[in-house]
């Protein structure tokens, strides 16, 4: 009989770990002007989510966001939790399932569409002109905020990669300036492998084998999609020759210049940290990234300070440069949040005029063509403005975070990667869950 | 104790002012017995029971985000999602991946904590504190420490594994990476499900070893027994009580394993990693398909209680244990 009850008792404990699903109320959502004037005497707590590049890439910029709102609501606390990329959508779920929610709330811009259409966030069409130069927003990032016409979240920023090197590594290998065209690089990338191959982790080029925004940049630039919509039904592009191409030229420099593992991404380890270790001339990384190689702190090396350059990635194709992968954040309001007039003026105050500014020097596109043509004039900040312009996007449907969250993506690059699958067997069955996750199947 | 209904008869006659408060205790030992065991119900019924129900209920529904963020109710499906589970062949590989490691990690566990037991008793006092500090150690390690742990030994770019076995000569570990095939990289997580599992089963079964009469095994010893045989026809036919339960909750933790896999693999296993524990998860919370994920979890109860219902039953009739 004991041993019954224990084996029950252990029973009921697999149930309990099953189990953690509920339910919440809520309330509806409105649509009403907000109004951030500012309250002097109002209290409370402020819970802000945001992405952890900010804590590493502009932790001065949130500081100031905070120091600007605190103007208006002097006695509100503001909370911000850092959150990673790699679970923070499964804590937003069940955080909106309950009653205690975050308040503001970042969200990159391939993950919206279905939080919109679930109604995760509050309306904010009648509410633009409340932040700062609402009608110049990137249009890229707009859209990501838009469902059915009407507006849920705010641009925040937008990155676009480019190319990170070690100056004094191109000097010693008898490199002379950065590589323009595709076959240059692989030129480059043998010299850089001639003079350090000794060192058994060197990767000329440190390319993982999960890090999708790169290899699908190598399909965009061979002319290949994700999907495109025909009429009502989305129709895979990863099967097509251009995709096989573009994945085929990914998996030769993988093999050629890279020894970073073929089952992680470029976040796990952060690619920056490997190249601070100084086993690594390359990275394919945002401007942030760059930055943080040789930040004093964070997993930074200070004594690479002068010696991180960035070139735009040269195409395979023959195209002034390889098309990047339009990235980027917004920041949402969620519905269930009890104070959306103290939530709308901290995202004002983080996303104003001033505050992208500090962002933009962190290497950030920032969030208006406004301030765009403005980068654009500074030299340093350039080349990530061009690469803006030259961007792919990810298909715009209801279904897309799903294909993310699933991994389909990341786990068949991790098959080519390895070698354990062909490259089109591997584009073969990543097109099909694609297809059919976008089809909502 | 609880079968005895009826009052002795020394109470009847005995002085009243004494025997008043002990008769009326000894007159509804059944009802106190139930008033005594209903706390323990209730908390069982409310912290095991409703989560149950709810999961039930939840993978008969079509749970999906909006409902989720909403509060509103989710339409009943009736069997659709059992329909939809039990008829993908992914669910099946799922099934027999999770029933393979189940039975390797479980026996493993059980033979190398045999083992450690074994090593307890013969162990001098001194030696045998030591083992049972370490063991205690070992278990009060959170999983998740003790994956990440593992993870940094079996790091691909500064593991200390690698490192070590490079040393060797003739051998390349040079940025080799243990989780590239499925096959080493199941066989790192058995290494942290074993080890974090022996301290429970070796501690129980040297309690078990440690009440076993010295003089059954002098006895066999003296009939010319060699000590295999002695463990095989005495010391284990005495302890299969406690293999009956070690066994069976080894094999409730191992085939719902999770937190090994899921830190092992950052939190982003492929399906190659996918057991059902992990795979009811990635349903559930991966791609928002709540319910589908609910009804993989109810099968994987059902599998279980299956395999607990025969496994004691057998295990009643062959060794009449009490």
């Amino acid at each position: 009989m004991k041993h019954r009850l224990i084996a029950a008792a252990g029973l009921a404990a697999v149930l309990l770990g099953a189990a953690a699903c509920g339910t919440g109320g809520g309330t509806a959502a409105t649509g009403d002007k907000l109004s951030i004037g500012g309250d002097a005497k109002a209290t409370g707590t402020l819970k802000v989510w945001l992405q952890v590049d900010a804590q590493t890439g502009w932790p001065d910029a949130v500081k100031a966001a905070t120091t600007a709102f605190h103007q208006k609501y002097p006695k509100v606390q503001v909370q911000v939790d850092y959150q990673q990329w790699n679970n923070h959508l499964t804590k937003l779920d069940a955080a909106l399932s309950g009653s205690k929610v975050p308040d503001v709330v970042e969200m990159g811009d391939t993950e919206t569409t279905s939080y919109l259409a679930a109604g995760a966030f509050l309306d904010l069409t009648k509410s633009t002109a409340l932040f700062d130069d609402a009608t110049n927003w990137n249009k890229g990032l707009a859209a990501s905020c838009t469902f059915e016409g009407k507006t849920y979240c705010v641009p925040y920023y937008s990155g676009s990669r480019t190319v990170f090197y070690r100056k004094d590594m191109f000097a010693k290998a008898g490199i002379a300036k950065p590589p323009t065209t595709y076959d240059e690089l692989m030129a480059d990338g043998a010299k850089l492998t001639g003079k350090y191959g000794s060192d058994p982790k060197f990767s000329a080029f440190y390319m993982p084998g999960k890090f999708w925004y790169s290899a699908l940049s190598f399909v965009y630039d061979a002319g290949g999609t994700i999907a495109t919509k025909d009429g009502s039904t989305w129709k895979g592009g990863l099967d097509s020759p251009a995709a096989i191409k573009g994945l085929t030229q990914w998996k030769a420099m993988t093999d050629k210049l890279s020894k970073a593992s073929r089952t992680t991404d470029e976040a796990n380890p952060q690619q920056y940290t490997v190249m601070a270790q100084g086993h690594v001339a390359m990275m394919y990384g945002l401007g942030w990234e760059g930055g943080s190689v040789a930040a004093d702190g964070n997993g930074g090396n200070p004594k690479l300070k002068d010696q991180i350059g960035s070139f735009a990635m040269p195409s395979t194709a023959g195209n002034p440069a390889m098309q990047s992968f339009a990235g980027g954040s917004d920041l949402a309001i969620t519905t269930k949040s009890k104070h959306a007039d103290w939530a709308a003026a901290w995202v004002n105050a983080m996303t104003g005029t001033e505050n992208e500014r500090a962002l933009m020097k962190a290497g950030n596109i920032p969030n208006t063509t406004t301030l765009l043509s403005e980068a654009a004039k500074n030299p340093a900040l350039a080349p990530a403005a061009a690469s803006a312009k030259n961007s792919w996007m990810v298909p715009i449907a209801e279904g897309w975070p799903k294909v993310e969250k699933s991994l389909v993506l990341q786990n068949g690059l991790a098959d080519i990667a390895s070698g354990k699958k062909s490259v089109a067997d591997a584009a073969k069955q990543m097109n099909a869950a694609v297809e059919s996750t976008l089809n909502g199947s | 104790m609880s079968t005895q209904t009826e009052a002795p008869p020394i109470d009847a006659v005995g002085p009243p002012g004494t025997s008043a408060p002990r008769r009326r205790r000894r007159m509804t030992p059944r009802l106190v017995g139930y008033l005594l065991i209903l706390p323990t119900v209730v908390v069982l019924a409310g912290v095991q029971g409703y989560p149950l129900v709810k999961l039930v209920l939840l993978s008969l529904q079509d749970l999906t985000q909006r409902e989720l963020f909403s509060g509103l109710p989710a339409p009943y499906v009736g069997f659709a999602n059992y329909q939809k589970v039990l008829t993908d062949p992914d669910f099946y590989v799922v099934v027999a991946r999770t029933v393979v490691f189940t039975v390797v990690n479980v026996a493993l566990t059980l033979l190398l904590a045999t083992g450690v037991a074994l090593v307890m008793r013969a162990a001098s006092r001194w030696c045998r504190l030591l083992l049972t500090v370490v063991l205690i150690c070992v278990w009060a390690m959170p999983q998740v420490v003790s994956t990440l742990v593992f993870n940094w030994l079996f790091d691909y770019e500064f593991g200390v594994v690698n490192w070590l076995l490079g040393r060797l000569p003739g051998v390349d570990m040079d940025n080799h990476d243990w989780y590239a095939n499925a096959f080493s990289g199941f066989g790192v997580i058995t290494l942290i499900v074993v080890w974090g599992a022996i301290p429970f089963a070796a501690i129980t079964l040297y309690a078990g070893i440690s009440q076993v009469p010295k003089e059954l095994e002098e006895a066999a010893r003296v009939d010319g027994a060699s000590a295999t045989q002695t463990f095989l026809r005495v010391t284990y036919p005495i302890l299969r009580p406690i293999y009956t339960i070690v066994t069976v909750l080894s094999v409730i933790w191992d085939f719902q394993v999770f937190n090994q896999i899921w830190v092992a693999r950052g939190s982003k296993p492929e399906p190659e990693y996918q057991t059902l524990g992990v795979y009811s998860f990635m349903r559930a919370f991966g791609v928002n398909e709540y319910s589908l994920g609910a009804a993989v979890a109810v099968v994987t109860v059902l599998l279980l209680l299956v395999f607990t219902v025969f496994y004691i039953r057998q295990s009643l009739r062959l060794g009449e244990i009490d």
